[in-house]
């Protein structure tokens, strides 16, 4: 494990987390314990099948739901202590969200889009416009500024909204099947620019994902079923096995 | 074979409180998505034009009629001068009317020299009785506005003036005034000293009364005498001549001005007289029969009038006249058209009379505030059904904002802001169609009579008044789906369909 290197932190840690929803007086366990650690400058690939409690484990890491039971740690902070005012910070500046359906909002344009966090963090709008003019440059954009989701292909906007959601310089990056939306073509390239971040400018970077090519590139896997972690492997220790998860995997 | 953390950017980032979007980024960060949104936006905004334009019609059209019917009562008065001056100088007035005119000298605190001159009082007498005549005036409309049970209990079946007579009766007083304490609602339009004082003093006030009434029948009697045998109207056409000079003779006040206004309309009065006593005959009725091609039995003067008021007509009309062996000398075209207009005027002035019945100096009545308010109740409902489903529609949206860092408060206050705007243009638009379909409806039922009586003034506190209400109402409307919006959570964001 990489907890061995001194110069690695922990950056999110859950601690027993658990998660019921309860409808009426049906109780869902959608998480039943789950233990993790993910250092800085990790590429993690979060995998299981519909229904694993795969989307409730990223929202409770994500700080985007409070969990039942155990306790979440972003960057040592427990984020079930904070308040919403603080929550918001933290999602503005410290986490960046990738959706499966990109989420742009449709009526601004590319570089809109990606200054609207920069206007919640208080940047002051021409710096906001320069940075985000920098960041579409990053995705390969910067000549479509100007154009609204509407007019993009889907690989373009998921381009603008990884470039959104580095708007802040935040240290992680949760992927919620990035590539899911987009031909393989098109894929490889957002992967591609992922892992450009990761490398590059060491954001963590956890994604949800069936996609396969994935494993390439991440550091580690995480294997959810049924609300446990079922497994944690390196990808030196997955490589040869490819062929076999892959017939598991729907 | 981790990345080493070179640039430092994996650096501790301390949590804080997140700040606060500024007021002009929110506004122009609402307005970017609502141009986005215009059909829907459209759509709202006219629920509140519709709202606001009934409101406003209602308004305009309340205000204009009042104003109207105020213009009205002074139009008929001038028009009808000659008229109740002639009924003056007849005959006496009542001792209620003489009570009241003196009551109302009272309240402008002016000398009624008329009286003063007729009842031959001192100024001290008269100024005395004219107060008087004000407690009078005020008690009485006091006790004309209790029920009949009140009325009953407090006056037996006393009545009008009759009520000072019979309550100077000591046994009357004090049952009035036990059976007064019992209603602790009602209260006196003057003190109990001033009640007895005024009892006190009302024989005498009641005799002064008398004795202007007196004074003034003499001055008709000996008006009357100077009248030769002609009706009143015909010796006011000389009011700025010999007559008026006798009417100041007799005990009566006639001022010039109102000489010279008075003189011409008694002139006119008598020339309308002469024409329509022309249809009585039946050689001029059947050739105005003939030239319109009606029955004879259907003219009546209305239609004469009418018919008097084209120029060929007019014309034709006289020729007839001395044809027929009526006196027409005296008599042209222009002045038979003239009097058609007058008389048109009247009757224009008579067929909008109902508004001063209509209009009781209320703007606005029970019935129609009550319609007011329902409409301002489906209006709000119709808002908050079209914002809740904007909320439904954008979960989206405002979820990934969230996501972005979004405060609660700023998606709550862009819902409002974005309410807001929809009700400023919402009300401005309402409320100038409704003052415009107030004032088309009303210059057609008014016509000229409308044009000086525009409150211009009144009309555009009422827009003012209609846009504030056009952006509250929004606002309030919003309040729901706006807490709604601010407390989706940002998870739903994550959610594929």
């Amino acid at each position: 494990m990489p907890s061995d290197d001194a110069t690695l932190r922990v950056i999110i840690r859950t601690v027993g987390l658990t998660k019921h929803y309860q409808v009426k007086n049906v109780v869902t366990e959608a998480l039943r314990g789950i233990d993790v650690e993910i250092y800085t400058g990790e590429f993690i690939s979060v995998m299981g099948p519909s229904g694993s409690g795969k989307s409730t484990f990223f929202n409770m890491i994500g700080g985007l739901d409070g969990a039942t039971g155990g306790r979440v740690f972003i960057d040592e902070v427990d984020v079930a202590q904070l308040t919403a005012v603080e929550l918001a910070f933290l999602r503005c500046r410290k986490i960046g969200y990738i959706f499966q359906s990109y989420n742009l909002i449709t009526y601004m344009t590319a570089l809109e889009n990606v200054t609207t966090p920069m206007a919640f963090a208080d940047v002051p709008p021409d710096e906001a416009r320069h940075r985000g003019m920098e960041l579409l440059e990053l995705v390969g954009l910067a000549d479509r500024w100007f154009h609204r989701p509407i007019e993009m292909s889907g690989g373009q906007q998921q381009r603008v909204a990884i470039a959104r959601s580095m708007a802040n310089n935040p240290s992680i990056l949760l992927c919620d099947e990035p590539t899911a939306n987009l031909d393989l073509k098109t894929g490889s390239g957002i992967l591609r620019i992922l892992r450009q971040l990761n490398t590059d400018r060491g954001v963590t970077i956890i994604c949800a994902t069936h996609d396969h090519r994935m494993l390439d590139i991440c550091n580690r896997l995480i294997w959810i079923r049924d609300g446990r972690v079922d497994r944690i492997a390196k990808r030196d220790e997955v490589h040869i096995e490819v062929g076999t998860i892959g017939g598991e995997q729907q | 074979m981790l990345p080493p953390d070179e640039d430092n950017t994996l650096k501790r980032i301390d949590i804080q409180d997140q700040a606060r979007l500024g007021f002009l980024r929110t506004l122009s960060m609402t307005i970017n998505g609502m141009r986005h949104r215009l059909g829907r936006s459209v759509v709202t905004i006219l629920v509140i034009v519709v709202a606001i334009a009934f409101l406003m019609n209602t308004l305009s059209e309340s205000m204009l009629k009042n104003s109207v019917a105020g213009r009205l009562d002074e139009r008929i008065k001038e028009l009808h001068t000659a008229a109740n001056l002639a009924t003056h100088l007849s005959q006496a007035g009542t001792e209620e009317q003489v009570l009241s005119r003196l009551a109302a000298a009272g309240e402008e605190e002016t000398i009624p020299s008329e009286l003063q001159s007729m009842g031959g009082f001192s100024d001290a007498t008269i100024t005395e009785l004219t107060e008087q005549a004000a407690q009078a005036t005020a008690i009485v409309t006091w006790l004309e506005r209790l029920n009949y049970g009140q009325r009953r209990r407090l006056l037996h079946d006393a009545e009008g003036y009759g009520v000072f007579g019979w309550l100077r009766e000591p046994e009357h007083l004090q049952r009035f005034e036990t059976e007064l304490a019992t209603m602790p609602s009602l209260k006196l339009p003057v003190t109990t000293e001033t009640l007895h004082r005024f009892l006190e003093a009302w024989p005498t006030t009641r005799a002064r009364s008398e004795q202007i009434r007196t004074g003034w029948l003499e001055a008709a009697n000996r008006l009357a005498t100077s009248l030769d045998g002609r009706s009143m109207i015909e010796a006011l056409s000389d009011a700025e001549g010999e007559f008026g000079n006798q009417v100041r003779e007799a005990g009566f006040q006639l001022d010039a001005t109102t000489a010279d206004r008075v003189a011409p309309q008694a002139r006119e009065m008598l020339d309308v007289k002469r024409i329509e006593q022309t249809i009585d005959s039946d050689a001029m009725q059947i050739a105005i029969a003939q030239r319109l091609d009606i029955l004879p039995g259907e003219i009546d003067p209305k239609l004469l009038w009418r018919f008097l008021g084209s120029g060929s007509n007019a014309s034709w009309f006289l020729q007839r006249m001395t044809e027929t062996g009526f006196r027409a000398e005296d008599l042209s075209r222009e002045r038979l058209r003239e009097l058609s207009r007058i008389y048109r005027e009247e009757q224009a002035l008579a067929s909008v009379a109902w508004v001063r019945d209509s209009a009781d100096r209320r703007i606005l009545d029970q019935r129609m505030i009550w319609l007011i308010g329902v409409s301002l109740i489906v209006c709000m409902v119709g808002i908050t059904n079209a914002m809740l489903m904007s909320v439904t529609q954008r979960f989206r949206e405002i979820a990934t904002m969230k996501c972005l860092g979004a405060l609660d408060g700023f998606i709550a206050l862009a819902f409002i802001l974005e309410a807001c705007m929809l009700g400023f243009f919402g009300g401005l638009l309402g409320a100038l169609v409704g003052l415009t379909i107030g004032m088309s409806r009303m210059f057609g039922t008014f016509g000229s009579l409308l044009a000086g009586a525009i409150p211009t003034f009144s009309l555009l506190l009422a827009v003012g008044a209609a846009l504030f209400l056009g952006v509250i109402l929004a606002a309030l409307s919003t309040v729901i789906p706006a807490l709604q919006a601010a407390r989706l959570a940002p998870m739903e964001a994550m959610r594929v369909e």
